[in-house]
């Protein structure tokens, strides 16, 4: 298709959308700007984008973006770091109008959502049943419930309740043309007997007979590390009963739109309490991990020197830095849950015993009070921003990003990086959900040039083998 | 492997060789299930594009350099200051702190600091035309901001919208010129210096339905009061009133007197005086001092904003180099000599010893406090106070000192917990910002006062932020200087 050819086409589409949406259709030149980029190192202008009002206005995009042929990408925030939310299609932006908890079942302990919700506003509603959702991203204050559930986001509190994927209990799926289905548990008998025909049907089968396929691979090649989010959940296509609204944890937007979730729900923990732990090195910190993890935590979160620095030279956050002496290259710091104050207070001690058995000796200081703890995470969720707020050519750029490997291979995979990130001439940030393997390395790089793209291409592919050649992925 | 951020453009290619063949096969008859027309956001997760393509800075981005009204050395120059915007959307926050409170009041995502910093950066990198900066396009992503320099505090990579906006608009004025009302907000001090001599007929002017017409037509919302003058003037009192007698070992205080407390609201000064006095210092007015030029920042009009600053840093250096203080009540004011006057004034060393040497007076209070130098005795019982601060003093340099220093007066003092009060100096007057300045205030801050009880004390420190307040509410409110003076044993 011609570029004259193209732009009549995207005009006559542009009309065709502003004629049947009570929503809002942008397709001038500042809209799509706006909607080129997210959190990534990416930008790839849209072809317009539709801010629905309501699910007809959705059903109405899809049908006509497809008469037009193109391509369709739902989005939240757009505060995707690798590049899911850029694309040249038709974006959808959910977060405007499709932003409501249409019911709390206490009982079942579920939520059903709209996607376009932001996952922090969910918590909030949900504060006073004394629920919230698992899954800790980051991001909550601004990450959509859809854009939670597209990148299987999870956070600090992952050991304790696992993915997104895990939390989910049903959906409202729009697919091309137009047609809402809903996808939620199913029976193994009923998945076995479907014969009728219809879209909901039809897909069904398919995901029955893809279980029947592939069943054999899933189970002996898919990676059994639990913390991913790369690929689709195949995993959970061998489940029984099987469920299929589980699938589109870590989808991206690919599989259809979706408009509505429902969620399980957690009880918000009576009691917490921190404790602080120095390390040297990065890699003796890597070590403790798993001697930490046998006293179940609900956390172990790290924070490295060169973000210690920052903090102490941000004025608004060093007054949050009490809780560490001298300068250590690592810090872990470690959360218990409890019913009561003591409880609390009694795991966060006992923790120091038990390292000392371990032979693992390192200063080690307590958060109890509430204050205190909200300075502890206030410095560990400010990590990413103040990497970011360097004014400096050379940017911590996400490449390795997270890189997740099993948490007995930490040890050596910090290790391994450190050397590569030092034979490629850079420094890097590590920080990140210790307790779960997953660690978020940032690479100070100058993407201007093009020794730069270089270095991004190279750590990329390496960090890649070297998470691929731990023991179990 | 990805354990959190996902595959995207960055790492989907990466999936055949993590997954290998099969299961990659399967994940690709997956998607054909659920999509079998490849509609719904291709290229990620299967079938990918080279990582290398579509990136946003890349080999072949090359910024244009942009002639600059401000100094932004600070930030390595104007586009290293755009390209700070990492994309994270914070921005986009709702229901807690300040930024943004554009984005707050219409979820538009060209009501974001992200968009404001996404465009300059289209601008400077060539997707947009060179012409965009003098644009209505743009115009529209910058005409919401408020200023209220949330952003530079609470966006992680402290990406300065309303510094953005300022520079933003002095190009755009500089093709369209300036309209009327521009002018009536920018020289207020001048229109208030100008009729307050004759405050009575004034006021009953101002008040008058030809002048409200005219006003309207102008753009000045209808609902909105207008600022009266007050029948004396705050220089006035000072100048007549019986000072307290001289001692030379007395450590002397600049009152930085601005236009509303000189012209409007002169209660507020001499509650200031009062304090600063009892404090042990001996207050000075510079009398010949000129508008701060915050106005006129608010508008774009840097170059007289520009003179103003000049005028004002030559006048006070003098006295700060004696190790003289100059303190404020209008937050907006002072902190303009913090903030603004560097990006006007660059190197100029003056400017950059009055930046240090201006004080919020509460601020500058519990300064003393702190050092053992503040002699006031308050009394211990005070009433319930519910404080809502500045956004500029917020951003700036923090509530602290004005809620630590309200207790330690024997005030009980809540903080309000809101965000920004949506008035913003001129923006809530401006008819087609009514509303969004209304929705602003209703995100917290009134349903906030509307819960206090009838004794309780509302406490402001910004003159727009009482008069947003007061209008939209049923609540007299009170400078923090006037409930501090009411607190002195």
């Amino acid at each position: 298709m011609t570029e004259t050819h193209k732009d009549s086409l995207y005009l006559d589409l542009e009309s065709s959308l502003k004629k049947k949406l009570s929503g809002e259709v942008r397709f001038d030149n500042i809209s799509k700007t706006l909607y080129s980029t997210d959190a990534s190192n990416y930008q790839i202008k849209p072809v317009g984008v539709v801010i629905p009002e309501n699910v007809e206005d959705i059903s109405n995009t899809l049908e006509i973006a497809s008469r037009y042929g193109v391509a369709i990408l739902p989005r939240g925030s757009g505060s995707s770091l690798a590049g899911q939310a850029v694309g040249h299609a038709l974006i959808v932006d959910l977060s405007k109008y499709l932003n409501e908890i249409a019911e709390v079942n206490t009982e079942e302990k579920t939520v059903r959502v709209q996607s376009g919700m932001f996952l922090e506003q969910l918590n909030r509603g949900l504060k006073q049943y004394g629920l919230m959702f698992g899954p800790d991203p980051s991001s909550a204050r601004i990450a959509t419930i859809g854009g939670v559930v597209g990148n299987n986001a999870t956070g600090a509190h992952s050991i304790l309740y696992g993915m997104t994927g895990d939390n989910v209990a049903a959906c409202q799926l729009y697919l091309n043309k137009g047609e809402p289905i809903e996808l939620k548990e199913i029976s193994e008998k009923n998945l076995s007997s479907i014969n009728q025909s219809g879209t909901s049907n039809e897909l069904h089968r398919k995901l029955h007979n893809l279980r029947e396929k592939y069943s054999e691979t899933i189970k002996s090649d898919f990676p059994r590390h639990w913390r991913r989010a790369s690929g689709y959940s195949l995993n959970y296509l061998l489940e029984k009963p099987f469920n299929p609204a589980k699938l589109l944890a870590g989808s991206e937007g690919t599989l259809g739109l979706a408009t509505e979730f429902t969620l399980k729900l957690v009880q918000r923990p009576s009691f917490t309490g921190l404790a602080i732990l120095q390390f040297d090195t990065m890699v003796s910190a890597m070590e403790a991990v798993p001697e930490i993890l046998e006293m179940n935590p609900s956390a172990i979160e790290l924070i490295d020197r060169m973000l210690i620095e920052l903090t102490r030279a941000n004025p608004s956050y060093s007054q949050m830095l009490t809780f560490i002496d001298g300068n250590p290259e690592a810090i872990l710091v470690v959360e218990f849950y409890g019913e009561t104050e003591s409880e609390v207070e009694k795991k966060a001690k006992y923790l120091n015993s038990h390292l000392i058995t371990k032979n693992i000796n390192c200063p080690i200081s307590y958060a109890l009070s509430l204050k205190a703890q909200a300075n502890v995470w206030g410095v560990r969720r400010a990590g990413l921003g103040l990497l970011m707020s360097k004014r400096d050519e050379f940017k911590p750029i996400p490449c390795i990003e997270d890189v997740s490997v099993p948490v007995d291979s930490l040890p050596s995979y910090a290790a391994d990086i450190t050397e590569l990130i030092k034979r490629l001439g850079t420094r890097a940030s590590f920080y990140g959900h210790a307790s779960a393997g997953c660690l978020h390395i940032r690479p100070l790089v100058n993407l201007k040039s093009e020794g730069g793209i270089q270095i991004m291409e190279e750590l990329t592919e390496e960090a890649f083998k070297l998470a691929l050649n731990m023991a179990e992925l | 492997m990805s354990g959190e951020h996902g595959d995207g453009l960055q790492r989907s290619y990466l999936n055949e060789r993590l997954f290998g063949k099969e299961l990659y096969a399967a994940m690709k008859e997956l998607k054909t299930a659920f999509d079998p027309e490849g509609m719904f956001n291709p290229g990620k997760v299967v079938d990918a594009p080279s990582p290398e393509k579509n990136l946003r800075l890349g080999e072949s981005y090359r910024p244009e350099k942009v002639q600059t009204y401000l100094d932004w050395s600070e930030d390595h120059g104007f586009t290293q200051a755009v390209e700070m915007c990492s994309g994270q959307g914070v921005c986009r926050k709702l229901g807690e702190g300040i930024m943004c409170p554009s984005y707050m009041a219409t979820k538009n995502e060209m009501d974001t600091t992200r968009a404001r910093a996404n465009v300059l950066r289209a601008l400077v990198s060539g997707k947009l035309p060179k012409d965009a900066i003098t644009n209505e396009e743009m115009y529209e992503v910058f005409d919401l901001c408020l200023s209220c320099k949330a952003c530079k505090s609470e966006c992680p990579s402290s990406v300065d919208a309303a510094k953005m906006k300022l520079e933003f608009l002095a190009h755009y004025h500089a093709k369209h010129g300036f309209s009327i009302r521009d002018r009536l907000f920018g020289y207020v001090h001048e229109m208030s210096q100008f009729t307050s001599p004759v405050a009575s007929i004034s006021n009953y002017a101002i008040n008058s339905k030809l002048s409200k017409l005219f006003l309207s037509k102008l753009g000045v919302h209808p609902e909105r009061e207008p600022l009266l003058l007050s029948k004396d003037t705050f220089t006035n009192w000072f100048n007549n009133r019986t000072k307290p007698p001289k001692n030379t070992k007395t450590n002397r205080v600049i009152y930085f007197h601005d236009t509303w407390v000189t012209f409007h609201h002169p209660e507020v000064g001499k509650a200031a005086v009062e304090l600063l006095e009892e404090a042990g210092l001996e207050v000075i007015l510079v009398s010949n001092r000129v508008c701060c030029g915050r106005p006129m920042l608010s508008k774009g009009m840097i170059e007289p904003a520009r003179e103003r600053a000049l005028k004002n840093v030559s006048l006070l250096a003098p006295y700060v180099r004696e190790g003289i203080a100059v303190v404020g009540t209008e937050p907006s004011c002072i902190l303009t000599f913090r903030d603004e006057y560097l990006d006007l004034l660059p190197q100029n060393e003056d400017a950059g010893i009055l930046s240090k040497n201006s004080y919020v007076l509460d601020e500058f209070l519990l300064k003393l406090h702190k050092s053992g130098e503040l002699q006031i005795n308050w009394k211990q019982d005070g009433p319930e106070v519910f404080y809502h601060g500045h956004c500029h003093q917020r951003s700036l340099i923090g509530n602290e000192s004005a809620l630590e220093l309200l207790s330690l007066s024997g005030c009980k003092v809540t903080e309000s917990g809101a965000g920004c009060c949506g008035m913003a100096g001129s923006f809530g007057y401006e008819s087609e910002h009514y509303e969004v300045s209304q929705a602003i205030a209703e995100d917290r801050l009134l349903p906030a006062i509307r819960k206090t009880s009838s004794d309780t004390v509302i406490a402001v420190s910004g003159v727009s932020c009482r008069h947003q307040i007061e209008h939209f509410s049923e609540k007299k409110t009170k400078h923090i200087a006037q409930v501090l003076a009411e607190q002195i044993g």
